[in-house]
């Protein structure tokens, strides 16, 4: 495996990968530099980073350029491109031979957790829409560049029977299932109740309801014990904003039913979580999913004054899933910016 | 019907937005006047609720004219958590973080009047948004300065 030129990076390249990106922002590099040189030597311990990291300036902070895509967005036309972990995911065997089917797998979290549960050793399908393609092909080299096999099967959630074949596809060409990520949604801001039309309230539940209840029925035929299924509910499930009338109600409900799944699952040997992002810089937002004024300020009342990238919930995703977590079931696990839920 | 991607917002819309970002520049001014001793900040307070007296103004006229119900300046949405948190700091903290929040609402206010100004369906509210876009171009690069001026 260390020979195989596309196996991922070691933790120490990743720490040149940061140095590399370091060296491209001579702010930080001033304000950290002088202090920083001398611990710049490796302990033979090899700690985990070199240097302490400062939640506020780990990552991009608004205000950030004004910038609209039509539905459902490219992760890779958005400035700044969002950070999944490419460049800085490590992994270390955590999910070795597990089969992981993830829906909204080519940008957002659910290609951060398609990176990183690829180099924690496991194989990966993701879904997908037709139109998000250039974005899945970036993910899918990603995960073969890990050593893992990749599929990929777009489609539109939003359909029944897509979503069994869907399920029957990823067992089929994995050869099992055992990690199910339901992260798809929709998301479309809207000032007022009034501008929803039935057709626009139908596809927000199809994505956001319905899909993750035909593909767990689907794929549940198919998990052994010690299958984990995880949900991307949100911090709106706890405090809707009101542009939000619809999203923010699919996301209690999948708040909700990760709690009865893992009550009902449970006995099983399968465990159902959920993970609670914050403001998280990905396609959802700039393709309408919030206003134009508030893209570009996008994060700011965070108390860390910034959104979340995906890259930091990755490791949330692969907790859930792996066999360590084997006794957190039934619970949502939150990466909210210090907003305050879950 | 299924309606997609970015709005361009409607113009009762547009009006409660302009009418919110008035409403928390009141509200963060008055509280910086009740709160901070910093000459500049002060002098910034006292522009902007001047400033966006006239904003509301306009706004109510353009708003009439066109037959929509005109907005009363309120604090909504994001920006109530921004007043939260500028209400519970003191002393330079509070300067930085008003300097700050005000960096970032006019940078979004003027997002928000640029592309009404361009794409708005209401003309008495696009004419309004352009005589605007001037005015929180220069609250912005103040706003610049005072952030710059308290690091």
């Amino acid at each position: 495996m260390s020979n195989d030129p596309s196996r991922p990076p070691t933790r120490r390249e990743a720490m040149r990968g940061l140095g590399a990106s370091l060296a491209t922002a001579p702010l930080v590099l001033a304000a950290t530099g002088a202090q920083a040189q001398p611990q710049m030597q490796q302990s033979a311990a090899e700690p985990r980073r070199e240097t302490i990291r400062d939640p506020r300036n780990a990552f991009p902070k608004p205000p950030f350029a004004s910038q609209q895509q039509p539905w459902p967005g490219l992760a890779g036309n958005m400035n700044p491109r969002p950070d999944h972990g490419e460049s800085s995911y490590v992994g270390s065997g955590r999910l070795a031979g597990r089969k992981a089917l993830i829906t909204g797998g080519d940008s957002g979290m659910g290609r951060a957790a398609a990176i990183a549960y690829a180099r924690e050793g496991a194989d990966v399908a993701i879904n997908y829409l037709p139109a998000e393609e250039p974005d899945a092909r970036e993910v899918a080299d990603l995960i073969r560049q890990a050593g893992r096999k990749a599929v990929t099967i777009p489609g539109d959630l939003r359909d029944e029977a897509f979503c069994r074949r869907l399920v029957e596809e990823a067992v089929r060409q994995l050869g099992g299932l055992d990690i199910v990520v339901s992260n798809a949604g929709r998301q479309q801001s809207r000032s007022s109740i009034l501008d929803i039309s039935t057709e626009d309230f139908d596809a927000t539940m199809k994505t956001n309801i319905y899909a993750p209840f035909w593909i767990i029925k689907a794929a549940l035929p198919h998990l052994q014990p010690g299958s984990a299924i995880i949900g991307t509910t949100s911090e709106q499930a706890y405090d809707p904003s009101p542009d939000l009338y619809d999203y923010a109600q699919t996301k209690a409900a999948t708040m909700n039913y990760v709690k009865s799944l893992a009550k009902q699952l449970g006995p099983k040997g399968i465990r159902v979580n959920g993970v609670a992002p914050g403001p998280v810089w990905t396609p959802l937002q700039v393709s309408g999913g919030a206003s134009e004024g508030k893209v570009v300020t996008f994060g700011a009342t965070a108390p860390l004054g910034r959104p979340g990238q995906p890259a930091e919930l990755a490791g949330i995703y692969v907790r859930l899933a792996e066999d360590d977590g084997s006794y957190t079931t039934g619970n949502i696990y939150g990466a909210g910016g210090g907003q305050g839920n879950p | 019907m299924l309606n997609e991607g970015p709005k361009t917002p409607k113009p009762q819309e547009f009006a409660e937005s302009v009418a919110q970002s008035d409403g928390y520049e009141f509200a963060a001014a008055q509280t910086a006047l009740a709160q901070s001793r910093n000459p500049q900040v002060r002098a910034f307070a006292e522009r902007m609720i001047a400033d966006h007296e006239q904003t509301e103004r306009a706004l109510r006229d353009a708003a009439t004219a066109s037959g929509l119900k005109p907005p009363l300046a309120h604090v909504g949405g994001d920006q109530a958590s921004y007043l939260a948190s500028l209400q519970s700091l003191r002393g330079d903290e509070f300067d930085r973080e008003y300097g700050r929040q005000q960096m970032l609402a006019h940078t979004s206010a003027l997002t928000q009047m640029r592309s009404y100004a361009q794409k708005g369906a209401d003309s008495n509210l696009r004419r309004m948004a352009t005589l605007g876009v001037p005015i929180v171009e220069h609250h912005l690069e103040t706003a610049r300065q005072l952030l710059q001026s308290l690091m």
